[in-house]
């Protein structure tokens, strides 16, 4: 007799989902699901609306990851008004976004992940929370409260509100930042920084020690990785080609290994040997854009044209979930899964080109190699990121162009249809729009990092089941097992409100099913 | 008061410093009464004092980030839920107010749970009595709809101490990304050594259904807005009673 196991809903992350363990007759594993639970249909509700309302529109997905559709739908509208946005704007925007990411990380990390790994696996539940943290580690808790604080204050600052805000719009930003509000930034960097000192200190103090078995195999598996990289490789987070995107060429006519005719569905693996257009992190030659990276390192395609995702990203949809299942369409379903968000940029990226998150992401290339591929290295992934932000941050603010006054270019329709991406904190983030003539929406496609990243979080669940559970696995379960199996969720810092187009929080069920269906057992935890 | 970036030490306006929270999303009809209120009130205080700068000759300060950085020391901060960033804010005053809507069940006519993000504070040991005239006892009690008036209410300091006490029928960290006001106020005290003496203005609601932001008080419901003159003198009890209060022991 077959069983399931599930836990529902998994906890500590952004949304409804559970997670079920098919087991076989002889009580072995045999398949782990990751089921999002909830559905909203974003897409479809959009459409009759004007395209300059979507930045603020789609800002309301989530609490989460306002600041990202933001500006990847302010971006896809530079399109449809083909304008080149002012420099300030460019600036300002880019100051948005790594705000974003830092507060988004230290969410994750300060709150979400870290009760885990400070408190441990077998800790008091009940303790294994920030309460906790602030209990066993003060210092660490004011930090992750502090670097929030810093990176919710820039969106504050800059836009008027932490969150769904509508201040980036096509053709620009609606306002530039005011000298004082600048100089209150930098005041507070130096706290910002000794706060992410702290947490890379303590973090890695615990890879060397307690959590090495996590890094070495919590959730590790070869996969693809995607991600924006800048001119030459480097990391980027928010357009690989900055503002010059109408100076690039045509669509289709770059970036993809099989070349400008584009990727068909089913292609064979085999054609994704490094061909011309690639480029290997020995000779990197990416005037930037997406890029696309092997397993092994291999650069299998480089300045891929967000216009061109239909020709290598394809979503397939399961019964069993409503988030659906985005692939690298040249290795075909679920061979072509591929990983995004901050380990993927820090994998894809021949380095970020400030000097102390090169020094760490050294740090984590010496400890994971130069592909990481353990689904854990992404905690390692976000404190790099965090430091990447903010010596961003500070480059940024010294910026004379970002006092300018011009930050915006007004324009009338000009293209109806258009595709934009940026880099959110979970991952590449794409939006595409077709409008009809009046400029309202007749067509909304939304492709977010969660849902790309859905097939390596089951595999990441399967991987950590088959890791950590006992085989045969027994009728009851360990809190703490089931914790780690959620945990491999949380390296992945999910948001489903986004990627489903819905909002809550969630505790956790784990059932066992007998191959009918029937109940056999059940562990609930609120 | 310096709000960003690492651990605040306040530098403000004196031993009155406070601060004033809507809790709400104005999307959703009655949850929205939070941030409406404060917000309405500092626009009020807002243009009261520019109109005696102007007689004065002298500039309003700028806002710190805020919706109002008014010049009795007073802050005012909306927010769609609390989140534990506030604790270093929290940390920087002496005292809070924390103004919500409290879900009441319509069809029963009487309080229908907990208020959406803040409990029956009324009910721990140190605080005292309710504020608000249309008391009732505790917030699951209550004499009907009709009865169920808005309140100022303490959160008793005793509750930030032990959150397995407050009886909030919630968790004490709740999974999600938001809090509790007792909750916030532990984490505070606890991260900083200090925390402000805390009321709540719970406001009975009924209506959550997706409204236009921009409908002023017209968009809540008939119920919420016959309560809100009743609002209106509680929040000025509050402003008013600022030296009254006691700040929380660390």
């Amino acid at each position: 007799m077959t069983r399931t196991i599930t836990i529902d809903p998994v906890t500590r992350i952004e949304g409804h989902a559970r997670i079920t363990l098919q087991l076989d007759a002889g009580g072995h594993l045999v398949e782990a699901r990751f089921h999002v639970t909830e559905f909203r249909g974003f897409e479809t509700f959009c459409q009759g609306r004007p395209f300059h309302e979507m930045a603020a529109i789609t800002a309301r997905i989530c609490g989460i990851c306002p600041v990202s559709h933001l500006l990847t739908s302010a971006r896809t509208g530079d399109r449809l008004l083909a304008v080149r946005i002012p420099p300030a704007a460019v600036k300002l925007r880019r100051l948005l976004n790594l705000a974003q990411i830092s507060q988004s990380h230290a969410l994750s990390f300060f709150h979400l992940s870290s009760p885990d790994f400070l408190l441990g696996w077998q800790s008091d539940p009940q303790r294994r929370n920030l309460f906790g943290l602030m209990a066993a580690e003060p210092e660490l808790a004011r930090a992750g409260i502090g670097l929030r604080q810093f990176g919710q204050a820039i969106i504050e600052r800059l836009a008027g509100r932490r969150i769904h805000n509508a201040w980036a719009v096509p053709g620009g930003v609606r306002s530039p930042l005011a000298l004082e509000d600048r100089d209150r930034i930098l005041a507070a960097l130096p706290a910002a920084r000794a706060a992410a000192a702290l947490a890379l200190e303590r973090f890695k103090r615990l890879l060397d020690g307690p959590l090495q078995r996590e890094l070495n195999s919590f959730g590790t598996f070869p996969s693809l990785f995607l991600a924006l990289v800048g001119p030459g490789g480097r990391w980027e987070h928010l357009d690989g080609r900055g503002d010059a995107w109408e100076e690039r060429p045509a669509a289709g006519t770059h970036g993809l290994v099989q070349g400008p005719t584009g990727l068909q569905a089913g292609a064979s693996p085999d054609s994704l040997a490094p061909q011309a257009g690639a480029s290997s992190f020995q000779s990197p030659s990416s005037s930037g854009g997406l890029r696309l990276v092997a397993a092994d390192g291999r650069v299998l395609a480089d300045g891929l044209d967000e216009d061109d995702y239909p020709t290598f990203l394809a979503e397939a949809v399961e019964p069993w979930s409503y988030l659906k299942f985005p692939y690298y369409r040249p290795l075909g379903y679920p061979e072509g899964m591929y990983r995004v968000g901050p380990l993927a940029r820090l994998n894809v990226c021949e380095r970020i080109g400030t000097p102390w998150a090169d020094a760490e992401l050294a740090d984590l290339r010496q400890r994971c190699g130069r592909v990481a591929l353990s689904s854990f290295a992404y905690h390692q992934a976000r404190l790099v990121e965090i430091v990447a932000c903010l010596e961003g941050i500070e480059a940024l603010l010294h910026d004379p162009e970002l006092q300018d006054p011009h930050v915006r270019s007004r324009a009338s329709l000009n293209a109806r249809e258009a595709v934009g991406v940026g880099e959110a904190p979970r991952g590449t983030l794409f939006h595409h729009y077709r409008v009809n003539e009046q400029g309202l929406i007749t067509r909304v496609n939304l492709i977010i990092a969660t849902g790309q990243n859905n097939l390596a979080m089951n595999r990441t669940v399967l991987q950590i089941a088959r890791e950590c559970l006992p085989d045969p696995v027994p009728a009851s379960i360990p809190e703490a097992l089931l914790n780690r199996i959620e945990a491999g969720i949380r390296c992945f810092d999910p948001c489903l409100s986004c990627s489903t187009h819905a909002a809550g929080a969630m505790p956790i069920r784990l059932e066992l099913r007998a191959a009918d269906g029937r109940l056999l057992a059940q562990q609930v935890r609120d | 008061m310096e709000s960003i970036g690492g651990l605040v030490v306040y530098s403000g306006r004196g031993a009155n410093s406070s601060l004033l929270i809507g809790i709400g999303n104005p999307l959703r009809g009655d949850d929205g009464v939070g941030p409406w209120l404060v917000e309405t009130w500092a626009r009020r205080r807002a243009w009261r004092e520019a109109a005696l700068a102007a007689a004065q000759g002298a500039a309003a300060d700028a806002a710190d980030g805020v919706v109002g950085d008014l010049s009795a020391g007073l802050r005012v901060r909306v927010v769609d839920q609390l989140l534990p960033e506030l604790a270093e804010e929290l940390a920087a005053v002496r005292r809070v107010l924390f103004v919500d809507a409290w879900r009441v069940d319509s069809k029963a006519g009487a309080p229908g749970g907990t208020p959406l993000q803040v409990g029956p504070a009324d009910t721990g040991p140190s605080g005292g009595g309710p504020l608000g005239s249309g008391h009732q006892g505790s917030g699951h009690q209550g004499s009907g709809h009709h009865g169920c008036r808005p309140r100022l209410l303490p959160i008793a300091t005793a509750d930030r101490r032990d959150p397995s006490a407050m009886g909030w029928g919630v968790p004490a960290w709740t999974p999600g990304h938001h809090l509790t006001p007792p909750v916030l106020l532990q984490l505070t005290a606890g991260l900083y050594g200090r925390a402000p003496a805390a009321h709540s203005l719970l406001i009975p609601a009924t209506a959550f259904a997706a409204t236009d932001p921009g409908g002023g008080a017209a968009r809540f419901s008939a119920g919420l807005r016959i309560q809100l003159p009743l609002a209106w003198p509680l929040l000025d009890q509050w402003l008013q009673q600022g030296a009254g209060m006691l700040e929380h022991p660390s």
